[in-house]
């Protein structure tokens, strides 16, 4: 079955946790003015060809993209189509105008000025009207418009107000001052719609039909089938490289490999790994990228043996990371600290457990854990060295490496490992994970939807403790919760990033988690037709970055 | 399903598996049968049996048979051939050890074979006695519930109870005895109907006796001989039908192992290492072939003597 | 005889009715929320989303409102959206029922063929080959289907590459619609799910053919010259028509059984890998479209093969029988 779940099974905590840094007071990690000539990374050549691009991920809810249930895999038709005020720039690792060209932004509030001569699809111009239009459309529960549609991804954003203040300048009031905020203005909430078009016709038409002004717009949509968009010759940016783009949906990833393998595609995302040396040995590109996602498992920390920060740092050494990402054909890389390389915020200095199964027995043993002669579990006090690891059905691709390999490599080391298994459908219940008595260590993985550390590590801080978020193992520690308050409270990157990295630092002495890969986006491609498809770090593919010859 | 009555056909329509055999004379059969030897005339199911004690004794013996457990990932060996040293029926794609795993299933396989057909038999002659006997509105709801159950295919049943109670081991099985039991309850009650009138039962009855005494004493052994060799049948069939679901997903999750799981994952190597699929395969197969045997011959020995 | 069959039509659909009632109920008993899935963890922190998204798909009404509210919306042809596509579960059970039906029909139409055929040999051959071929059927019912699957792929889409490994190709739609294409990946899996009903079939046709040979104006024909061949078409054919049509229940149960390991061995686009994933993802609405079709699609069939039997068996259509 496809990787679909997978990425909603983690996207779902991330936006919960992001929802639960409330009170926190967080600032933005940089500053509201863009700066000077800060524009899109490299535009590729404008061609005339034809891009097909498969996935298996059906993105739910359609092309609007403040309706659908955006999923970091099928995020492309709305980032195709629509555009919001401003947009994130993984080159530069900075935020860069769109239709905005210049702001600012204090806490609680931001001020745009908006892009002149701009229109939607439909010919209806872009002003701020239409962003006023658009804003209360979302968040403003007072107009009419609110209430023909839900809006999942709203609550990212502590909307409180919009207001024209004259034909170019735009003001949003926030209830609660974050460093993220303007991170998550640039995504799926914020993205800008055509005023006429959204008033046209019923909500769940037209997301199959959204106008926006971005580079793309769609002339089909077959739910769950194929997508077709034509590029923007109006467009007021550079001109990405497809003149046409399709897209497949099947939820059979063999099929859309048969499909690359006999040209009906172009590219396709996250073959799995059988296929991948079928894929290459008929000189096809495979390539990886990194991403914002993460897997290992939780470790409840309120539960003996692992209670103990030392039996935690053991279990960590025990692990053969290097050994899961070789298995994997590089849609995996080991993980050896709290974020993944690729984040800004990365502090090699946090980095470790690199695997040492030595290491792993001597602390084993140090805490009176040991092996009986010719004997295969440790035991102490006349009892065995037990470990309950949870999951959950429905592993596909990467993931379903995880689950063998931590128990292989416990058992290595003398745990003896049980295994509980839950439906999908019931992980995150009292029947699931929920039941802490059940488990020491619960296999599940972590993401952002934004690239900030602080969305990365917001998983551990007190706040997040059940009931309110999904820090189940218990994990509580108040020096790294205030290093993640002082992170938010930074005006500057420099200082937001020092207490992340220190951040990081504690949490590899408390190893509340059992780190074991950070996973890749991997693209599959022709390399007759395709100089380069690059990825969003977010996730999704950079259409608007691809290079065809 | 129908309400075409089934008496008339030879042939019972709900379990064409077990088809009543014509009449045939015995006479022959008989003198060959003393020049042989009896236990001889019957050596396939002496092989089935051997066949099964075997797997049972090596899965006993696995902790000396073979060099890995079946949960060691071991990424340098991951793919290995048939016959390589220390894995004679080679690796998976984590480097784990076929034939451990294949050990390792054997008594998630067999339990699943003999739970659900005892279960399923017990349960379904239950039913399929009381409903013939009682007769009149009682056998007329009986059988309309056991004839919806029938409405739905197998799987689906299968589905909806592994949907409700979860996905797992003891899940699968309820579902499987579900699905087999009235199969088994139609074909007992239409034993009971035929034996109903024979003038024994009348004449207990006349007597006075109650129906329960009745049912276990004069219906439960003319019955038996028949339960004895579908049950024994179905213990093939539901190897084969767990192993089907575990296939799909909907019985043992992995990392646990049971021989459907492990053509599950085979299959996805079938073009480099098609042994992965196929051994367990083989295995499923000759276990269920194994009992399948030893019904026919209970029938065989079951038959002759009446 | 019409009267019987306008009946037994008001009392299928009873049965259809009282079965969507069960199965409407039983799925919303299953522990696991829909919403856990579609909307990921989100739930856990947005209550207002989870309430808004559950009142769309009304799943807060009263069971007993929500059944009629569904059924009237079916009656009209709509299945209500996919808790987890998002799709029309009209549109999404309306592709999936092609490729089913036809995999069912060619299944079916090879199964009796091969199983006719095979029935008679065994009927009529001796030694060995008879030994053989009657017990095949029992070794084919307990081997895997899935495992026969895989080793026709093996053998014939990856060992001799002559067919496709997998994947349903439409002979009509599509983007490049090609009956040739369609035909050679219907064969594998056709074949595949053809052996267990061919089994069945085999199996009662030789017990015809034992049954018939007892016969004494067969042993006539014998003595008198006719050749075995002729008196096993003429004669045993018409006479295993009638269990078949009056096992057809078994038939097409152990079909769809097995249809659906068949479809997942070969990616094949049905309905049976349709609901093992919708139950697997609490996708409500699907599995109720999913077994309403199939259990209405049961019912017709059976129908069909009772009116056969009306047909092709003269002693039952006095209405005494009844």
């Amino acid at each position: 079955m496809g990787s679909w779940r997978t990425h909603l099974r983690i996207l779902g905590p991330i936006i919960a946790g992001v929802l639960l840094i409330t009170a926190c007071g967080q600032t933005p990690p940089q500053s509201g003015t863009p700066s000077a000539g800060a524009t899109s990374s490299a535009a590729a050549t404008a061609t005339n060809k034809t891009f097909v691009y498969g996935f298996t991920q059906n993105p739910v809810g359609g092309c609007d993209g403040t309706q659908a249930l955006v999923l970091a895999t099928t995020g492309n038709c709305p980032l195709l189509v629509q555009e919001s005020l401003i947009r994130y720039d993984d080159k530069v690792k900075a935020i860069v105008p769109a239709l905005a060209t210049s702001w600012t932004y204090d806490g609680l509030s931001a001020t745009f000025k908006l892009r002149q001569n701009v229109k939607f699809h439909d010919g209806t111009p872009f002003n701020a009207d239409a962003v006023v239009f658009n804003y209360r459309r979302v968040w403003d529960t007072t107009f009419d418009q609110n209430k023909l549609a839900k809006f999942p991804n709203a609550p990212t954003i502590p909307f409180k107000s919009v207001e024209k203040i004259d034909e170019q300048t735009i003001k949003v009031n926030f209830t609660t001052s974050r460093a993220d905020t303007m991170l998550f203005m640039t995504t799926w909430p914020a993205l800008i719609q055509s005023p006429t078009a959204v008033q046209k016709m019923p909500a769940a038409e037209y997301t199959f039909k959204a106008i926006g002004t971005g580079p793309y717009k769609i002339t089909a949509y077959q739910d769950n089938a194929r997508i077709e968009l034509d590029r923007n010759e109006d467009y007021w940016g550079p001109k990405p490289a497809a003149a046409k783009i399709v897209l497949v949906i099947k939820q059979d990833a063999s099929a859309l490999v048969n499909d690359l393998l006999s040209g009906a595609i172009d590219a396709m995302r996250d073959p799995s790994i059988e296929q991948i040396d079928q894929i290459k040995a008929r000189n096809l590109t495979v390539d990886t990228s990194p991403s914002l996602i993460f897997y290992g498992a939780q470790i409840n920390s309120m539960k003996p043996p692992l209670d103990n920060v030392t039996m935690r740092q053991a279990i960590n050494y025990a692990i053969d990371k290097d050994a899961v990402a070789a298995l994997s054909k590089g849609a995996a890389k080991a993980m050896y600290g709290a974020i993944p390389e690729i984040m800004r915020e990365y502090n090699p200095d946090a980095q470790s457990y690199k695997y040492d199964k030595a290491k792993a027995g001597q602390l084993l043993d140090s805490q009176g854990w040991t092996l009986p002669a010719g004997g295969k579990v440790r035991m102490k006090g006349g009892q065995p060295l037990t470990l309950s690891v949870i999951q959950r059905t429905g592993y596909s691709g990467v993931t379903t490496l995880l689950t063998p390999a931590i128990i292989s490599n416990l058992q290595d080391v003398g745990v003896e490992v049980k295994t509980v298994t839950v439906e999908q459908a019931l992980q995150y219940t009292d029947q699931g994970y929920f039941d802490t008595s059940k488990w020491n260590l619960g296999i599940g993985g972590w993401s952002a939807v934004i690239p900030d550390a602080s969305a990365m590590l917001a998983l551990w801080q007190t706040a997040n403790l059940r009931p309110a978020g999904l820090n189940m193992g218990g994990y509580s520690n108040p020096q790294f919760d205030a290093k993640m308050k002082e992170a938010a409270a930074a005006l500057d990157d420099a200082t937001h990033d020092r207490a992340l990295k220190e951040a990081q630092v504690i949490l590899k002495n408390d190893a509340p988690w059992l780190w074991v890969f950070q996973q890749q986006n991997v693209v599959a491609y022709n390399p007759a037709k395709v100089a380069a498809a690059p990825f969003r770090l977010q996730g999704n593919l950079d259409l608007l970055n691809l290079a065809l010859k | 399903m129908s309400s075409i009555p089934a008496a008339a056909e030879p042939i019972d329509p709900i379990d064409p598996i077990n088809p009543i055999e014509p009449v045939r004379t015995e006479g022959a059969r008989r003198d060959r049968s003393e020049r042989r030897g009896k236990l001889m005339r019957h050596w396939p199911s002496l092989v089935a049996l051997g066949v099964i004690a075997l797997f049972v004794l090596a899965w006993l013996a696995r902790d000396s048979l073979t060099e890995f457990s079946p949960s060691a990932v071991r990424p340098l060996r991951a793919l290995l051939p048939v016959g390589s040293a220390g894995s004679p029926l080679g690796t998976d794609g984590l480097g784990r050890d076929l034939f451990s795993r294949v050990l390792a299933g054997v008594p998630f396989s067999l339990l699943f074979g003999a739970v659900p057909a005892a279960a399923g038999m017990i349960i379904g002659a239950a039913i399929g006695l009381v409903a013939g006997y009682a007769g009149g509105r009682t056998e007329r709801v009986i059988v309309s519930i056991m004839d919806v159950l029938l409405t739905f295919p197998f799987i689906l049943l299968a589905i909806l109870v592994s949907a409700v109670l979860g996905a797992s081991l003891q899940n699968a099985m309820i579902a499987v005895t579900l699905a087999i039991l009235p199969k088994n309850a139609r074909l007992i009650r239409s034993q009971t109907l035929s034996l109903k009138h024979r003038e024994f039962i009348v004449a207990s009855r006349l007597a006075g006796a109650g129906a329960l005494p009745i049912i276990v004493r004069h219906l439960l052994p003319n019955v038996l001989p028949t339960a004895l060799i579908v049950a024994s049948t179905d213990v093939g069939l539901m190897i084969t039908l767990t192993a089907g679901l575990s296939f799909i997903g909907l019985g043992v999750q992995p990392p646990d192992v049971d021989w459907g799981v492990l053509v599950a994952e085979g299959a996805r190597y079938i073009t480099s290492a098609p042994n992965l699929a196929f051994i367990p395969s083989i295995v499923i197969a000759i276990v269920s072939i194994a009992f399948v045997v030893i019904a026919d011959t209970e029938r065989r020995i079951l038959r002759s003597s009446q | 005889m019409g009267r019987y069959l306008l009946s037994r039509a008001g009392s299928s659909l009873l049965v259809l009715l009282g079965a969507s009632v069960v199965l409407f109920t039983v799925i919303r008993l299953i522990p696991g929320d829909p919403m856990t899935i579609l909307l990921g963890s989100v739930n856990i922190v947005n209550p207002e989303l989870v309430a808004r998204t559950r009142a769309e798909y009304n799943l807060d009404a009263p069971l007993p409102l929500q059944y009629i509210a569904w059924l009237g919306h079916v009656l009209q042809g709509d299945f209500g959206r996919s808790l987890w596509t998002g799709e029309q579960v009209s549109d999404i059970v309306g592709r999936r029922l092609g490729p089913s039906l036809l995999l069912g029909l060619s299944a079916s139409t090879l199964g009796l063929i091969i199983g006719i055929s095979w029935g008679i040999a065994a009927g009529y051959l001796s030694g060995t080959g008879r030994a053989v071929l009657r017990n095949l059927p029992m070794l084919m019912l307990v081997i895997p289907t899935f495992s026969i699957g895989l080793l026709l792929v093996f053998v014939f889409a990856v060992t001799l590459g002559v067919l496709p490994a997998s994947g349903f190709a439409s002979p009509l739609e599509g983007s490049t619609p090609s009956v040739p294409s369609a035909i050679a990946h219907l064969i594998l899996p056709s074949l595949a799910l053809c052996l267990v009903p061919a089994s069945l079939v085999a199996r009662l046709t030789y017990a015809t053919v034992d049954e018939i040979e007892q016969e004494e104006f067969i042993r006539t024909a014998r003595a008198l010259g006719v050749p075995r061949l002729r008196i096993a078409i003429q004669h045993s054919l018409p006479n295993v028509l009638l269990p078949i049509i009056t096992t057809g229940g078994l038939l097409i149960s152990a079909l769809i059984t097995n249809a659906v390991l068949i479809e997942t061995v070969f990616s094949w686009p049905g309905i049976g890998t349709m609901m093992v994933s919708a139950v697997q993802q609490r996708d409500y609405t699907v599995v109720q479209a999913g077994i309403l079709v199939v259990a209405t699609a049961y019912v017709l069939t059976s129908l069909a093969v009772d009116a056969l039997y009306l047909v092709a068996d003269p002693r039952v259509r006095t209405p005494a029988q009844e």
